[in-house]
């Protein structure tokens, strides 16, 4: 009877505690890569945290501040911490971080940071104003200050500690550098280094995609071992402070290791994870490798696009260009080390049949183009315009300095569509692409998809359009990923080019790993699933692996 | 058939005995409590993080290891403060070469935060010997030496061993000795 009861009364209870409970696990060191520390999307997230949010955080981390240092020093001699802080030069009152205020001076806008203004801030305005300024995770900021000087958890904190609190300036075993004093110094200057990695990868020992040494401690004789960088921000950390944690390090995970042991890399990632969840959001690792012809790339932090081409990387100048050619953000890759070693040359033109006009002017224009190179026709007249299906809607109008008066064809009729328009034949079905003086038709939904056509340019077929001759067929662009029915093989096409920069063929290349495929930040959704006579059709080419 | 209607039977009956109205007032306030519980803690959930990723902020006081970490932290400024070093001499590094590949060599100093010295690497192959000099520049809290490159031909291709020397007006030293392939 009384077991019944007993039953009734806690079988309840540990159903609702069951369920409720944080059911988090504490972190395990098996958990640690040393080449993968954190994730790009989640380090440089500048809006995983606002203002108010860092407060309740710094809040919730110190309840309660010894702010007269009255606590027991536990140390011999001195009987409260005010009176050991005495002793080295810290008398009290100490100011905890969640209360810790300084009058910022603020600073201009430079090629790593936006400015921030001036004023008294908080600690948690500091941190925020910083991280959107840098691009860098709140959550990554107050990870090293509490990796550097636990200012985060620290209930009586020093001036030293603000001083210094990211360890900007601070050598080894010597006095720390003026020069970045000060809390908000401290908080903009080591945001803003993970930024400088990111602009001049190759001025620092390791670079993202690259593999390199990295030692255990900075005693001489305590060993190092090669680590591949699977993230900017993993390469960034260990240009921050340039060591690994040994293995005694990584089994004692919230103590102490041996005397070859360090700990700031170890203690970040930890302390990430307790605090704030994973570090690893989707985990791939970048593969060593240049993305196939056809495919954008940029670089993580950095706001160029480039589309690579025969081998050498071409800059998207501009969104206007980007969203000519009818690209999506979701296809530009994360650029792996061999493609960032890639020639520059030149930039990518806007998308052949993009209409343009220059603002003061009324002259409307058609181009033609070629990867670097366009010429532009004038379109006459309205009638003309409007007879080839255009509206106003779908000109670009540009700064009249960019727009000459120059132009090679001027186009006086509406009988026949332009180079570049989409044509529907109603009769039969069929899209063509006008292209080069034919009517070229586009075979499947999916080559219309991979070319980036869009319906609302398809225009009702003109009888002259359907008097062109027939040109080959329009196929897969560069760079799109065929896979056939049935097939696991992943392949991206390849176009031959002839010396003028015109195709002359197509081959398929195999992404001969799936480790690859993701390392390239392709996803499975990118892959165009087509009929197996297709994809053997195309000759093979050299496979893209690593 | 008949005997399964019976255990039937018997299960009701015994939940109807432990159901009976003053156990169900006493499982009734369990269940209340209990919610009344995970209100509380939900509402406090809500008030200390409001956050896009609220579901894995980790808002409670710090722990007893991350309070001693800070303790530790103090000590490490403590005797750094007790630290001496002589003036006018050289304080001794110890260069390290973090990486060979990719026609250049990168290695920082640790131990000196400065602007002003140079990084040399000596190549040597058989009898032969060949230096190419960089400069050292500041990196949080210590010295990197920009990249010193060697893919000009200046190297004849085969395995050659390098250190690189650090020589500034404070501090002096030179590295391990690391492997170059040149190609």
């Amino acid at each position: 009877m009384q077991i019944k009861l007993f039953l009734a009364l806690v079988l309840p209870m540990v159903v609702l505690f069951g369920l409720f409970v944080n059911t988090s696990s504490a972190l395990s060191s098996s958990e640690w890569r040393a080449g993968h520390i954190i994730d790009d999307s989640i380090f440089f997230n500048a809006n995983a945290l606002g203002t108010a949010d860092t407060q309740s955080f710094l809040n919730a981390k110190v309840p309660n501040c010894d702010t007269n240092g009255s606590q027991p020093s536990g140390r011999a001699g001195y009987a409260t911490r005010a009176d050991w802080g005495r002793a080295n030069n810290q008398p009290p009152p100490y100011t905890c971080l969640k209360d810790y205020r300084q009058d910022v001076s603020g600073v201009t806008a430079d090629s790593y940071c936006s400015a921030i203004a001036g004023g008294n801030k908080s600690a948690a305005e500091i941190i925020n104003d910083v991280s959107k300024a840098c691009g860098v995770n709140p959550m990554s900021l107050i990870v090293t200050l509490q990796k550097e000087q636990s200012l985060v958890t620290d209930e009586w904190p020093w001036t030293t500690q603000y001083r210094s609190a990211t360890g900007f300036g601070c050598p080894d075993t010597a006095n720390c550098d003026a020069t970045y004093y000060g809390f908000f110094n401290q908080v903009y200057y080591a945001a803003r280094q993970f930024k400088l990695y990111i602009k001049n990868p190759s001025l620092y020992n390791f670079e993202y995609g690259r593999t390199g040494n990295v030692q255990y401690n900075p005693i001489g004789g305590c060993g190092s071992s090669p680590v591949y960088m699977e993230t900017q921000a993993t390469a960034g950390l260990y240009n921050y402070t340039p060591y690994q944690p040994n293995s005694a390090a990584l089994n004692n995970l919230y103590g102490t290791g041996d005397s070859c042991s360090s700990y700031g890399n170890r203690n970040f990632w930890r302390t990430f994870n307790d605090w704030f969840g994973s570090t690893i959001s989707d985990a791939f690792t970048i593969a060593n490798t240049t993305h196939p012809d056809g495919t954008l790339v940029k670089t993580f932090g950095l706001p160029e696009v480039y589309m690579i081409i025969d081998g050498k990387r071409y800059h998207v100048p501009n969104i206007d260009t980007f969203n000519s050619h009818g690209f999506s953000w979701s296809e530009v890759r994360q650029a792996t080390a061999p493609d960032r070693d890639l020639q520059i040359n030149g930039s990518l033109t806007f998308r052949g049949g993009t209409l343009i006009k220059g603002k003061n002017n009324p002259e409307v224009y058609v181009l033609r183009c070629m990867d670097t190179f366009c010429v532009k026709d004038w379109i006459s007249s309205i009638d003309v315009f409007s007879g080839l299906g255009f509206g106003f809607i779908d000109v670009l109008e540009l700064p009249q300095s960019q727009v000459d008066s120059t132009y090679e064809k001027k186009i006086t009729s509406s009988d026949v569509h332009l180079q570049d328009q989409l044509v529907l034949d109603r009769s039969s079905g069929k899209v063509y692409l006008i292209a080069d003086g034919a009517k070229n038709w586009v075979p499947s939904l999916q080559i219309f998809d991979a070319k980036h056509f869009k319906w609302s340019k398809v225009e009702d077929a003109k009888p002259g359009d359907l008097a062109l001759p027939t040109g080959p067929d329009v196929s897969f662009p560069e760079g799109a990923l065929l896979r056939a029915n049935g097939d696991n093989a992943v392949y991206a096409i390849n176009h031959y080019r002839s010396l003028n920069g015109s195709s002359t063929g197509s081959e398929k290349r195999h992404i001969t790993s799936a480790k690859t495929f993701s390392g390239l930040s392709y996803k499975p959704n990118d892959v165009f699933v087509i009929d197996a006579s297709y994809t053997a059709a195309y000759t093979t080419g050299a496979t893209i692996a690593e | 058939m008949r005997s399964m209607i019976k255990n039937k039977k018997y299960t009701s009956n015994r939940l109807r005995g432990l159901l009976s109205r003053k156990r169900l007032l006493v499982i009734l306030a369990v269940l209340l409590v209990g919610f009344g519980a995970f209100a509380l803690t939900r509402d406090n959930d809500k008030t200390d993080t409001k956050s896009p990723s609220d579901t894995t902020i980790n808002t409670q006081p710090a722990t007893e290891a991350e309070k001693s970490e800070a303790e530790r932290a103090k000590e490490r400024i403590a005797e750094s403060e007790q630290s001496t070093t002589t003036p006018g001499q050289k304080k001794t590094v110890k260069p390290v070469i973090t990486d060979t590949s990719n026609n250049s060599i990168k290695a920082y100093v640790s131990g000196i935060f400065e602007d002003s010295g140079s990084c040399t690497a000596t190549f040597t192959k058989g009898g032969t010997s060949l230096t190419k000099t960089s400069s050292g520049f500041k990196n949080v809290s210590y010295t990197q030496c920009e990249p010193i490159k060697y893919g000009d031909s200046s190297l004849s291709s085969g395995k050659w061993s390098v250190t690189i020397k650090y020589s500034s007006a404070t501090a002096e030293g030179v590295s391990d000795a690391s492997t170059v392939d040149v190609q």
